[in-house]
């Protein structure tokens, strides 16, 4: 090798800024044009109560997250973390949701380890051959998840799983609403930029009126069936006037819609549904 | 070129002491509390520095000693403490060379360093080095010296410590007379020549273990230092002196071949500390797990081999009055082989912080259960990336994996492995990241069971919600739904015992707070032939069954 190649590699950018998001429409309002490939994203997603956020958020996330586990030239490891998330991530949906060719998607999410972390209260964690996750029901998940030491723990999760440059995103889902959660975000948003890996995190539209060290600020908000209104609060750049709508159904063949606030037609004449006899 | 031979030889003064002070977190050994003296046969075999600051000294009767210091604390020696210290600091120092000789009455070590100094960066550097591994053992005042034979460095290491190159040339002062060429610093030989003829006699003969008399016969005849010994004629002091003096001489100063048995390793690596005081809290047992890492690492470093399944035991009382308790056992199962100690102390550490002990714990055992040959880390040639010097992606994933299952539970780490399967709870299964994988399916291939046509949701529930009906419409929440498609009926599992029967629809809520949310549901249409077979029979109870379920959410 000459000197050259040498120091080529030596000053080649590690990676670049963004990642595309695999939806046109919402690439041509994000800085970069893409999703960030380090630092805090945060999503604010309609969360009613404790249990069950309004959750379209994988159409948003997963075309990108593929395509992030797949780049070739990034420093970090391929899989995916998943931190207290408040169902199943279903592995046969999320293909169908990457917005790839069927055989390529197959093929990406078969490559890319899907891991899933949950931090429940110290008390459930026993000394030795401790079982429940399976056993516990969703709401539970959910609810302990906003418990203060499962945040402590999420917390270190992240920031392991950051430093470790082991994966290519994690995403937290977490319902803190407290002042301890900016604090936290404010020092992961920090790991994340040293690690080189992007931290979503996945909060109710409430946090929104707090004030946040993420740099990009996203709310979601579904606004018909199949459409889901994106709105990037904080970017970047210019201020985002009005949301876009992203037909978010990602099935060839499915209804078409005629205008972003449209229901379709088909599904206003069939309710009230009938049970099948 | 051949580099000159090197020993470095360490001491332990006060080894009786630091191998019950072992187990004493490090903060407490130096705290200002009751002065401790170390006993045997009831008289002091070692005061610490306070008993001796008030007047103790080895060998006074502990009634004397209680005398002058009347709120001493006392501690009986342990001979089998003091051995199994050795062996853990052996254990630690054969990471820096297979050539371990120990030596003087079992407190000290020496060992061979002339071939590793390169490998750890210069003399200087492992001698750093070494000296941190022995201060995390728990090690506080150890005696250090180098020179070319063991012999003359373990002497030195007991009755001059110190390096050799901290004493400069220019120190020795004598000064060349005017107009004479300066003296040429002594060779390496040399040097050690004149060290160890300036050594005082008598502490020499009680580090060689010669009898007093013997002492005090030379002292008679006007020998103050080794080098006065050695100007004696050689067949007088042989006659008198014995053999055993001649040798150790000749020995130290390169004369005669400086042969010792080596130190062995044991074959299987399991180390035992036993505390002090008993310890409540876990958190509290981390110093503790320290000083038994250190031994393991040196094992494996030595034998080339990287850990993949320790097991940390705890021991509780065994008290006679109480049913004895059975030991608490941590299994640490490591997807990353691992051969560094800050890894291996953080995965320990993280294991012991979330536990809640049972009892007491009054001891430690660490076994190591499974290894793999590791042949060490390689250096990367120059910089090629941010992530470059921790591995490569593969390992530091499992790394990660094993870090996060220490602290939360190896049951709340989990990988999705895809499974063909046509029902949907079964075509994913959450199982251990890398440890499992698709057992049941031997022959992993792409799920291509799922059509590209058949809608799944990015979301399953784990236990399906129950939906209520109201009449004919259905409710979530109170809010009616809508159904968008077709129903698409799975029906599988007749081949082992779970049998689904299925319809499975796209429904939505066009008001409510989760409007527009797609939903997964399904009729169970297993539970709807029983129930038309019980309206045949009992009207009145069917309808309680919900025959509506979510499963998953868009």
């Amino acid at each position: 090798l000459d000197a050259n190649a040498v120091r080529n590699l030596a000053t080649r950018p590690l990676d670049e800024a963004a990642q595309p998001s695999g939806w046109p429409l919402l690439d041509a309002h994000l800085p970069d044009g893409g999703w960030p490939l380090a630092g805090l994203v945060e999503l604010l997603v309609p969360w009613q109560g404790m249990g069950t956020p309004v959750d379209a958020t994988w159409c948003v996330l997963a075309p990108w997250l593929v395509r992030a586990a797949a780049h070739p030239t990034r420093p970090t490891g391929r899989a995916l973390l998943c931190l207290n998330p408040t169902h199943e991530p279903y592995l046969p949906g999320l293909r169908a949701a990457s917005r790839l060719p069927w055989g390529q998607a197959a093929a990406a999410w078969a490559a890319t380890p899907l891991l899933r972390v949950h931090t429940l209260s110290a008390a459930s964690v026993g000394a030795e051959g401790s079982t429940l996750v399976q056993a516990c029901t969703n709401a539970g998940v959910a609810a302990n998840a906003g418990a203060p030491a499962a945040t402590t723990d999420a917390a270190w999760a992240a920031e392991q799983a950051l430093r470790a440059q082991a994966c290519a995103a994690v995403v937290w889902w977490s319902p803190n609403l407290t002042t301890t959660m900016t604090t936290l975000l404010r020092r992961l948003h920090l790991a994340a930029q040293e690690g080189h890996t992007p931290l979503v995190v996945v909060r109710p539209e409430a946090a929104g009126a707090l004030a946040s060290p993420a740099p990009l600020r996203v709310k979601l908000s579904p606004t018909a069936p199949g459409v889901m209104g994106v709105h990037v609060l904080k970017r970047r750049g210019p201020v985002m006037a009005e949301p876009i709508f992203l037909d978010v159904l990602g099935r060839p063949g499915a209804p078409i819609l005629a205008g972003p606030h449209a229901i379709p037609p088909a599904v206003v004449g069939a309710a009230p549904a009938r049970l099948a006899a | 070129m051949q580099s000159p031979p090197l020993w470095l030889a360490l001491h332990l003064p006060a080894l009786p002491l630091e191998a019950l002070h072992q187990g004493l977190p490090e903060g407490l050994q130096d705290l200002p509390q009751v002065p401790w003296a170390v006993t045997a046969q009831r008289r002091v075999v070692q005061p610490d520095a306070q008993a001796q600051h008030l007047g103790v000294r080895p060998g006074m009767t502990l009634a004397a000693a209680r005398s002058l210091v009347p709120a001493l604390g006392v501690l009986e020696r342990d001979p089998r403490l003091e051995q199994a210290l050795m062996q853990r600091l052996a254990l630690a120092l054969s990471r820096y060379t297979p050539g371990l000789v120990l030596q003087g009455s079992g407190q000290g070590l020496a060992m061979d360093v002339t071939a590793s100094c390169r490998l750890f960066g210069g003399t200087r550097a492992l001698i750093k080095d070494a000296q941190l591994t022995v201060k995390k053992i728990g090690l506080q005042h150890p005696l250090w010296a180098t020179a070319s034979t063991a012999t003359a460095a373990g002497l030195l290491a007991c009755v001059a410590p110190g390096m050799a190159w901290r004493r400069k040339p220019s120190a020795q002062t004598f000064e060349p007379p005017l107009g004479a060429q300066a003296p040429k610093p002594p060779s390496g030989a040399q040097a050690l020549k004149q060290r160890l003829d300036a050594l005082p006699l008598p502490p020499v003969l009680v580090a060689w273990q010669q009898a007093p008399a013997l002492a005090a016969l030379l002292q008679g005849v006007g020998c103050l230092t080794l080098g006065d010994v050695r100007a004696l004629p050689r067949s007088g002091l042989m006659r008198r002196a014995g053999h055993g003096l001649i040798e150790h001489m000749d020995r130290a100063y390169g004369q005669a071949s400086d042969l010792h048995p080596w130190w062995q390793p044991p074959l299987s690596m399991r180390t035992t500390l036993t505390l002090v005081h008993r310890i409540d809290q876990a958190p509290a047992l981390v110093f503790a797990v320290q000083r038994l890492i250190e031994p393991l690492v040196g094992w494996l470093v030595q034998h080339g081999r990287a850990a993949t399944r320790l097991q940390l035991s705890l021991q509780h009382e065994t008290s006679l009055r109480r049913s004895p308790l059975a030991d608490t056992v941590l299994s640490l199962s490591l997807g990353q082989p691992q051969q560094d100690a800050a890894e291996l102390g953080l995965l320990l550490r993280e294991r012991l912080s979330r536990l809640r002990l049972a009892a007491p714990v009054y001891g430690l055992t660490l076994t190591l259960q499974e290894s793999l040959e590791h042949g060490g880390r390689t250096r990367a040639f120059w910089q090629q990336g941010p992530g470059s010097e921790a591995g490569p992606a593969d390992a530091r994933v499992r790394g990660l994996v094993d870090r996060l299952s220490a602290r939360l539970g190896a049951a709340h780490v989990l990988r999705a492995h895809s499974r063909e399967d046509h029902r949907p709870e079964c075509a994913q299964r959450w199982g251990h990241p890398y440890l499992e994988t698709n057992a049941q399916d031997p022959a992993p291939k792409p799920a291509h069971v799922t059509a590209p046509t058949a809608v799944r949701p990015t979301w399953l529930l784990a236990v399906p919600e129950p939906l209520q009906a109201q009449g004919e419409q259905l409710l979530r929440h109170g809010q009616p739904l809508v159904l968008l498609t077709p129903p698409e009926r799975v029906e599988a599992g007749w081949f082992d015992e779970r049998p689904v029967q299925r319809d499975y629809h796209q429904a939505v809520a066009l008001q409510g707070p989760a409007a527009h949310q797609r939903l997964w549901i399904f009729r169970d249409r297993s539970s709807q032939d029983r129930s038309s077979q019980d309206r045949s029979s009992n009207a009145g109870q069917a309808s309680a069954t919900p025959r509506w379920y979510v499963h998953g959410l868009f």
